[in-house]
Parts: C-alpha cells; sequence; structure tokens
C-alpha cells in the first residue's frame, strides 16, 4: 500500500467510511489477532481483545495527527487493549520475583534450529502472564524498562528481572521442544 | 510506537530471533470477527434525554400540579364578595322580579346568585345555618369590584364571587349574595340599587334605601340543603404552601472534616453501570479500587415542594427534587490517573409534616418520609498517563434502578410577610442499596444535611 492509498484509507476512517474501515480491517487483523493471542494467550479471548481494538480503533480515528507510522499507531493500540484486558482480569498485579537473576548473554550462540513461529507462539503462551507481559513489551515491542514500568504499574527493576526471568524459561522451553523435535526425526 | 530497537542495551541473540519470528506473524482471521466489530460499532439504540429536559419537565409537572391543586382551595377560601354589606328588609318571594323582567336576570348563572346558607352563616360569625339567621347588613353606594377580596374585612361572607350584568349595561358589578339559586328572592331593587338604580313604582316592594335596617330575612326554611352540612366554622382557613428549597448534605461519620470527605474501605459500588454503556467504552472504564485517592463531594439539591394540609397541625409535602452528586478518583502510582463522575437525579418525596409549635411568626415542625430518586444521568471522564499516551474517556450513560431513600427533619420557619416565609431544615437522610453507581451515598448512606429555602403561601 502506498503513502496515497494510506492516507485515502486514514481520511475514509475517520469519516467513519465503512469501506475504510473494512479495509483497514483486512490489511492488519491477522496480525492484530497473532499480537492479542501473544498477550492474552487464549484464543477465544484474544478474539474478544482484537474485536475491541478494532472498536477502539475506528472511534478514535480522529485522534491520528498523521505525525507517526500509520501502522505503529494502530499497534500501540491493539497493545494497550491488551492490557486493559489483562488489568481488568487482574492478571497484572505485581508481586517482586524473589529470585535474583542475573542477566547473562549466553545465548550469542543460540541457534533456534527449523523451530518455527508458530511453535514460538506456543511456548510464549505458556509463560506465566506476568513474564509474558514483559517479555512481549520488551522483546517484541522494544519498549525499554522504565516504559514498562509506566504502563504496567511495576517498577523499573520488577519489570528488568521480570523480562530476565520470562526468557530463561521461554529459552528452556524451546530447547526442550527443539530436542524433542530432534529425538523424533531420529 | 516506541522506535524499534529503542533498548537502551542491544537486546540478546535469542530475544532478537523471537522478535523476527514473531513481529510479523499473523494468524488467520474470519467473517464472524467483522460482524462483531460491525455491531459494536452500531449506534446506541436509545436517544439520550439531556438532564436539563429533564428538569424542564419536572418543573412544567410542579407547575402543572398546582395549577390542578388551586382551584380546589379557592373555592374553599376565597372570602370574594362585595365591599357593600346589604341592609335589607324581609321581602317576600317576589315572582314580579323575575316575570317583570326576566332578562333582567337571565344570563346570569344561577350559581352565582347563590349566598349560600353555611357562608353566610359563616359571615355572621355563627355556627348556625342561615336559615336561622337574622342579619343584619348595611349597603354601600359605591359601585365594587369584582376582585376584591374579604380578607382585610371584618364580618364578611364566605362565598363564590359572582357578576350580575344590570340595567346600566355599562355598569358591571360584582356581588356576592346569600341567596340559594332556586330562590328569587334576589330582587330586582337590590340589583337595581347595587347598580344605583331607581326602583321602578310597579315593584312589588318599595326599593331599599341606604342605611336602611332589616329586621328580619325572608323565611328560608324551606331552602334545599346546603351541598355541605359541615359546619362552617370547622373549616380552617388552608392555604397550600408552595417552597424552593436548596440542600447539602455529607455522611454522618465525616461532618466536621470539611467539605468532602475521603472514602477509606470502599463500597463495591461501579463507576458507572457497564450495561448502559457501549462496548468500547466499558473496556477503558477502570474500577474505583483502581484509584487509590477518592473524594466525594457533598450532594447539592434544590427542588419544588407543595404543602398540603390536613389540619391544623398536620401536613404533607411532595414535590420534585434534583440532585448534583460529584466524586473525584486519583491514582497516584504508575500509571497515574484521574476519575471524575458527576451523576444528575430527580427525586420525589412524600412527606408528612407536623407542626410543633408555632406563634404568628415563627414555627417548629418535624417532617418524615421516603423519596424515589430516578437517576437521569452519569457523566464520567477519566484520564490516565502512560507516559506514552495519555488515555481519556468520557462517559455519558443512563443510570438504571431507582434510589430509596429515608428523610426526617426539625425544621423552623420565620414568617416575613403574611405570604411569605424562610424555613431552615436540618435533616437526616438514609439511603437504602440499591445498586446505584458510586456517590457519597453509597459510601456513607447515613447523612446528615440541611435544607433552607422561601415558602410562599398561596
Amino acid at each position: 500500500m502506498d503513502l496515497m492509498d494510506e492516507q485515502r484509507l486514514i481520511a475514509g476512517c475517520k469519516r467513519g467510511e465503512q469501506w475504510a474501515r473494512r479495509e483497514v480491517y483486512e490489511k492488519y487483523a491477522s496480525a492484530m489477532l497473532s499480537l492479542c493471542v501473544r498477550y492474552v494467550a487464549d484464543y477465544e479471548a484474544a478474539r474478544d481483545v482484537l474485536q475491541d481494538g478494532f472498536v477502539k480503533l475506528f472511534t478514535r480515528a480522529e485522534q491520528y495527527d498523521g505525525t507517526g507510522n500509520f501502522g505503529g499507531w494502530i499497534r500501540q493500540i491493539f497493545v494497550n487493549t491488551a492490557l486493559e484486558y489483562l488489568r481488568r482480569q487482574n492478571r497484572l498485579e505485581t508481586d517482586a520475583i524473589s529470585e535474583d537473576l542475573k542477566e547473562r548473554n549466553d545465548n550469542r550462540n543460540f541457534s533456534p534450529g527449523k523451530l518455527t513461529a508458530d511453535d514460538l507462539m506456543e511456548c510464549v503462551a505458556e509463560l506465566p502472564e506476568k513474564l509474558r507481559t514483559v517479555f512481549n513489551l520488551y522483546a517484541i515491542e522494544g519498549f525499554s524498562h522504565s516504559e514498562i514500568a509506566a504502563m504496567t504499574g511495576i517498577q523499573e527493576s520488577t519489570s528488568r528481572s521480570q523480562f530476565l526471568r520470562a526468557r530463561q524459561l521461554l529459552q528452556q522451553k524451546v530447547s526442550l521442544l527443539m530436542k524433542n523435535d530432534h529425538a523424533g526425526k531420529k | 510506537m516506541q522506535e524499534k530497537n529503542k533498548h537502551t542495551n542491544e537486546p540478546d541473540a535469542f530475544s532478537q530471533w523471537a522478535r523476527q519470528q514473531l513481529e510479523n506473524h499473523e494468524l488467520p482471521v474470519d467473517e464472524s470477527l467483522w460482524q462483531g466489530i460491525e455491531q459494536k460499532l452500531a449506534p446506541a439504540p436509545k436517544r439520550r434525554i439531556p438532564v436539563w429536559y429533564w428538569l424542564a419537565g419536572g418543573v412544567a409537572a410542579v407547575v402543572a400540579l398546582m395549577l390542578l391543586i388551586r382551584p380546589y382551595y379557592t373555592t374553599q377560601t376565597t372570602k370574594d364578595i362585595a365591599q357593600t354589606t346589604l341592609s335589607r328588609e324581609p321581602v317576600t318571594k317576589s315572582a314580579a322580579v323575575s316575570s317583570e323582567n326576566p332578562a333582567r336576570l337571565s344570563g346570569v348563572p344561577a350559581e352565582d346568585d347563590i349566598l349560600h346558607p353555611a357562608a353566610q352563616a359563616d359571615a355572621s360569625g355563627s355556627a348556625g345555618l342561615l336559615n336561622s339567621q337574622k342579619v343584619q347588613l348595611t349597603r354601600q353606594s359605591t359601585p365594587v369590584k369584582t376582585s376584591q377580596t374579604v380578607s382585610n374585612q371584618k364580618n364578611t361572607l364566605i362565598a363564590s364571587a359572582s357578576t350580575f350584568s344590570t340595567k346600566s349595561a355599562s355598569t358591571s358589578t360584582s356581588i356576592n349574595t346569600i341567596i340559594d339559586n332556586k330562590r328569587t328572592e334576589t330582587t330586582e331593587k337590590e340589583i337595581a340599587a347595587v347598580a344605583g338604580e331607581t326602583p321602578k313604582k310597579s315593584e312589588v316592594k318599595p326599593a331599599v334605601t341606604d342605611k336602611q335596617q332589616i329586621s328580619s330575612l325572608p323565611d328560608l326554611s324551606d331552602y334545599p340543603e346546603a351541598p355541605s352540612d359541615e359546619p362552617i366554622a370547622n373549616k380552617k382557613k388552608q392555604h397550600l404552601l408552595l417552597a424552593a428549597n436548596v440542600g447539602a448534605g455529607n455522611g454522618l461519620s465525616s461532618i466536621g472534616g470539611g467539605l468532602f470527605f475521603e472514602s477509606g474501605a470502599m463500597s463495591d459500588a461501579a463507576l458507572v453501570n457497564s450495561t448502559s454503556v457501549r462496548a468500547e467504552y466499558a473496556a477503558d472504564i477502570k474500577e474505583a479500587d483502581y484509584f487509590n485517592e477518592v473524594q466525594h463531594l457533598p450532594p447539592v439539591s434544590f427542588g419544588l415542594m407543595a404543602e398540603l394540609p390536613l389540619s391544623k397541625s398536620w401536613s404533607v409535602e411532595s414535590g420534585l427534587v434534583y440532585t448534583y452528586l460529584e466524586s473525584r478518583f486519583t491514582r497516584t502510582a504508575n500509571p497515574t490517573g484521574t476519575g471524575h463522575l458527576k451523576l444528575h437525579y430527580l427525586g420525589l418525596p412524600l412527606y408528612l409534616k407536623a407542626k410543633l409549635w408555632h406563634d404568628p411568626t415563627w414555627s417548629i415542625y418535624l417532617n418524615a418520609g421516603p423519596m424515589i430518586e430516578k437517576g437521569l444521568q452519569s457523566v464520567y471522564s477519566q484520564d490516565i498517563d502512560y507516559t506514552w499516551s495519555i488515555t481519556h474517556t468520557d462517559v455519558h450513560s443512563r443510570i438504571e434502578g431507582l434510589q430509596w431513600s429515608l428523610n426526617g427533619g426539625l425544621g423552623v420557619n420565620y414568617k416575613i410577610q403574611k405570604a411569605l416565609s424562610v424555613f431552615f431544615e436540618p435533616k437526616l437522610t438514609y439511603y437504602l442499596d440499591n445498586n446505584q453507581p458510586m456517590s457519597a451515598r453509597t459510601e456513607q448512606p447515613l447523612v446528615f444535611g440541611v435544607n433552607g429555602g422561601v415558602q410562599i403561601e398561596l
């Protein structure tokens, strides 16, 4: 989609045009459903979050001032909607992780083999709620720990330690999956 | 959205790989998802009626109520009579008058000719009925005005106001007679005398002259019974009272704690009734316990009340009362945020009022009774600061259900003028738990308040 088409879509959404909404939905729905599943883990709940996110997007389209990337603005709305859902479910209650985890960049030679994105999605879905949220925000969306602290209401140090814990667990799950896959092939 | 790779430290290889895998990952969607979105985007079926429409309607209803009730009281209490009290001597039933000039009285409503026996009795200061009276009346030669009342006159007569058209067509004189409509004793002489005319020779009786004394009234024993045989002396002058009042209150346990009180342990009352809010907004509305500071401002109300006297000491009050409630919420932890909830209610009270003591100027009374209130509108605004963005939410919604309360007060009334008084009324109100949005009432259902206002006697 070129810039002209995107501008046309944005203008149409701001006017509440149905055709523009439909095009935006078709363009972004699949990627946003994946994002929602990544945050809330439950597929049916993710569908609800996806719908809420689009409704929010269409009803607040006039708030997009055009200064940033439209796709990024949409992504931000869905991340926010997913976090709201988790808050309503009280799944983001903060409790400090007692383990004193030290960051160890001991995965420089990490080789995922033939592990697919769907496999990784399953591993991420198995992470505890709070760890998964911090991992998604930090590793996938690219927020800093101070930003994550502001968004979720946890301490920055907690965000840091939760990310380390999440990554450690995820690596274990990925390694296990790879081993099983390797054993299955043998 | 955040700039990519915004981390202060470069992510590790595993995280980079995970990001590459998941950032643009997609899952298939079906048509039902889009249909669900379309449904949620459909406009709300019910049109909101602005608060001021409700208020205007309420005021109109009170005014209409007053107009409906007032005629009854007018009948009971009006003492519009002629300025003249007529001196009459007994007259025989003068068929000649009506036969001589029947047109004279034609067009005059029969009821208007009536001088009710009971009314006459009242005028004479006796509890007896007319047919046992001999009333000495004097006549004033000056034509009288129809609208003059006798509230300041002594020896006045209670009767409906009546209007005659006399021979002198230009003289439209209002008199109040004390003659039953079935009687024809209202002689032409009397009418003519009031109109300043000279009686005709053909008339049966000589004209009544000014200051002429009447030794007796005609025998009225054959008059039909009065519509009500209740002795008039027992009928007290009862006036409908209309009051405009303003009131404010506060939770009983917070009295002395300043203008507003801060809620400690919060009830489970919701900020906004989620069933009356469109789905896309409901998702944004925080629960009350999301905020760590809550302030409830004292409810403020004003109303129009009508008081209907039942007896010397008892009366009932009702009317319409509008109440405004406001609460403020603050979250100091990250992400910081504020909320602002405004509720509008319209209430219908029904109080029983007992006068404890009174003198011509002061009176002290007790009143008590229930009030039912309907929430007109809830207006909730919320700002949550996520640092990277501030989410602002405005929700205008209906308030489901009804709020019941029990009220009791001790009031003081001070009469400034004959028909105008002011009152001050400390009161206690208990609000029942009726699943209403969070407010000062839901947090502290027992409220101490003060009412004040003006009262007009109609």
